[in-house]
């Protein structure tokens, strides 16, 4: 071995030191080999806390229920050798070294709902606590996992679920536990409200008061109220009583909604005129949105907004995506208010980009007429398009000093070019929906005359693996640098070659625009790729605003 | 061999070669734990004489390492963006190495654990990463030049020869 790879040995080796793998000859019965999941390594990035507790669920079967000893060893038969659900055996074993730590109850079923992912009932098959680099969990693989149907009253199966985890804290680790191997659970269910961890591969983690199991039958002693004192006591009666009131809800709903388009025709029929027509929009998702206040925005329901969006993840939306809106009249009332006929330097930026539903060539552009004070830039910025759209819609010969007031300029829709698939299918789909992404931010950055930014990095250093590390770029040139590799200070880097960087990346992870200015302000690319001679990895860049023109 | 005799003897090493490609102890130990848990359920397949089981584990850490990787970063965003915790401190042994893997793109990490670690020929690496030898070459002396950023030219030559 060469001299670097005797200190590569000596590194590596320093760095894992108190790490450990465990045998998987030793942790997996064999007949669930092929599982995935099966091994038991968990690691934490980050730090998580993951804070819950474990009730009794009296479920609604009835029954006997027992905890059996199958695959058990050891202590763990010991401990689960009457065979029979005590509840109490079930609930140690998932209670074997709680956290200890404060964590913030849901409240109520329906707010751990709501923190919730997945709502879920199952069964629960075996029972494991591992320890990884010092910290314990608690694994309990489960399955026939289906959805609580509180609207369809379907069960839909999840198959996805098959692990859950938390983090537990034994006293005393070095003794061996009620859970020192895996025990095999028979015929007990639970009741999860969950949401994926990351800290375990294909991981779901409870909520605060999220898990409840149940030993089923009469005499199982629900140990405590739920989470709040008007809720039932259990999940199960929250989840009839729920599903009752969505029933009722929704026929009340479907009533509801009949007559209002009963009174909209009516309305239609006695001004004798047709329908209006119909338009959507774009709205451009920024830091802190969130589905129900985007909802709230454009007095739409989330339900349509997830419709109208089929390739979004409900789940997760990121800034830099657009969502159509459905409901155009809202909209073009919101849209003039604050950019039609006079621009108000206190009034909120308008968030929405009305685009036509047939986007043909026939469709007439938007109309700004020009006051005092307005420059194409800002008019750019207001509507989100870019200054060469103006200037081209508009036959100008110049950047548009000459703007006369009263001016009737016409807004091209953004961004036409750029054709984004609604469900992207494939890599090349998705490659081109990226590169549609930074072509579209890099039109916009220049729009905007952003001609400085800071790029982060992340660098190791003895007291720690990652200090932030900042560098400053204006005019496009590095002016400092708080670094010690002072070669790269007076790289050119134009916001042109910055998203030349960028296109090279792998994955752009987030494009983030100031929810105030609208100013791009985050472009985060792979960390594992390298950009400029593989000198350095971008971590984020923030964008430094040029200063307002007066 | 059975299964625990290979776990013995190469559990620690594939740990330490895990933590080249991630630069992350917990990661690392997720990493190679998931390939023994793949190794085991194929151990039938793997311990035949013609397999070579240490080299499988490697490649199938590699393979992983670049999806996982992925995951864990988008993991990360969800962190306040750019605050690094303390507690995620590390205490190493030679920072300065550290620095330079960290400056290092995966590949270039990968190309550089299996050279001067493993001590594999150049066609061996190629083997192991699914990559031509050109390409090898390639990654090696992008990886050489990023390690002189950090490491004196001088020092790091003699560390190579």
């Amino acid at each position: 071995m060469k001299d670097l790879g005797k200190r590569l040995n000596e590194l590596a080796s320093n760095a894992t030191t108190g790490t450990s793998l465990r045998d998987p000859s030793h942790i997996a019965p064999p007949e669930r080999r092929s599982q995935r999941g099966l091994s038991m390594a968990m690691a934490l990035v980050g730090v998580v806390a993951v804070a819950f507790m474990l009730f009794l669920w009296q479920g609604s079967d009835s029954g006997t229920t027992s905890v059996a000893a199958g695959q058990v060893q050891d202590e763990a038969a010991e401990f689960l050798d009457d065979e029979t659900c005590s509840g109490d055996s079930a609930l140690a074993l998932l209670r074997a070294g709680i956290p200890t730590h404060d964590y913030e109850p849901a409240g109520s079923f329906d707010a751990l709902a709501n923190q919730s992912a997945a709502v879920v009932v199952g069964q629960v098959a075996s029972i494991a606590r591992t320890e990884v680099n010092g910290r314990s969990y608690i694994e309990i693989m489960v399955t026939a996992v289906v959805d609580v149907p509180f609207a369809t009253g379907v069960d839909t199966p999840r198959p996805d679920i098959q692990i859950i985890a938390y983090e537990a804290e034994w006293a005393d680790s070095s003794s061996p536990g009620p859970l020192a191997s895996p025990v095999a659970v028979e015929r007990l269910d639970f009741f999860g409200f969950l949401s994926p961890w990351s800290g375990v591969r294909d991981g779901w983690a409870p909520g605060p008061e999220g898990l409840y199991v149940s030993c089923n039958g009469g005499g199982v002693p629900v140990l405590a109220n739920a989470a709040g004192p008007n809720d039932p006591t259990n999940p199960g009666e929250w989840w009839a009583v729920k599903a009752t009131q969505q029933a009722e809800g929704q026929a009340m709903a479907d009533a509801a909604a009949a007559a209002e388009a009963a009174r909209l025709e009516a309305e239609r029929a006695a001004a004798g005129g047709a329908a209006p027509p119909t338009e959507v929009f774009l709205h451009t998702v920024v830091v802190g949105d969130r589905l129900g206040s985007i909802a709230e925005q454009y007095n739409v329901t989330v339900d349509v907004i997830i419709r109208a969006n089929p390739q979004m993840d409900p789940n997760v939306i990121i800034a830099g995506e657009q969502l159509v809106i459905p409901g155009a009249q809202t909209n073009l009332d919101l849209l003039e208010s604050v950019g039609g006929t006079g621009l108000d330097a206190s009034a909120p930026e308008p968030r929405v980009t009305p685009v036509p539903l047939d986007d043909g060539p026939g469709d007439p552009p938007l109309e700004h007429e020009v006051v005092a004070g307005d420059s194409i830039s800002a008019i750019a910025q207001r509507y989100m398009v870019t200054i060469s759209q103006i200037v081209d819609a508009n036959g100008l010969t110049d950047s548009g000093n000459a703007l006369q007031v009263g001016q009737i300029l016409l807004i091209p829709p953004p961004f036409p070019e750029v054709a984004i698939p609604a469900t992207p299918a494939t890599p090349e789909d998705l490659q081109g929906l990226q590169q549609a992404m930074i072509e579209r931010a890099r039109e916009r950055w220049n729009s905007l005359a952003v001609d400085s930014y800071v790029l982060r990095y992340a660098e190791f250093r003895p007291e720690g693996p990652a200090v932030l590390v900042a560098v400053t770029v204006e005019d496009g040139v590095i002016a400092f640098l708080d670094w010690d590799k002072p070669d790269l200070v007076g790289s050119v880097y134009t916001v042109d070659a910055l998203f030349d960087l960028a296109l090279s990346a792998d994955t752009v992870r987030e494009f983030e625009s100031d929810p105030q200015t609208g100013y791009p302000t985050v472009l985060s690319v792979d960390p594992d790729s390298t950009v400029a001679g593989d000198e350095f990895v971008i971590r984020s860049i923030e964008v430094i605003p040029s200063p307002p023109t007066s | 061999m059975d299964f625990s005799d290979f776990f013995r003897s190469e559990a620690d090493q594939l740990l330490r070669f895990c933590w080249m490609l991630t630069l992350d102890a917990d990661e690392a130990a997720d990493l190679a734990q998931d390939v023994m848990a793949r190794a085991y359920e194929r151990w039938d397949e793997l311990e035949r004489a013609d397999q070579n089981p240490a080299g499988w584990v490697r490649t199938a850490a590699v393979n992983l390492s670049r999806s996982r990787w992925r995951r864990v970063k988008r993991f990360r965003s969800l962190l306040p963006k750019l605050v690094i915790s303390a507690q995620t401190a590390v205490v190493v042994n030679d920072p300065d190495l550290a620095n330079a893997l960290f400056g290092l793109a995966l590949r270039q990490r990968q190309v550089i654990a299996l050279r001067y670690w493993a001590d594999l020929p150049l066609a061996d690496c190629a083997t192991e990463m699914g990559i031509s030898l050109g390409s090898v070459k390639q990654h090696l002396a992008r990886a050489h030049r990023n390690l002189a950023a950090t490491i004196d030219p001088a020092v790091l030559q003699e560390l190579v020869l």
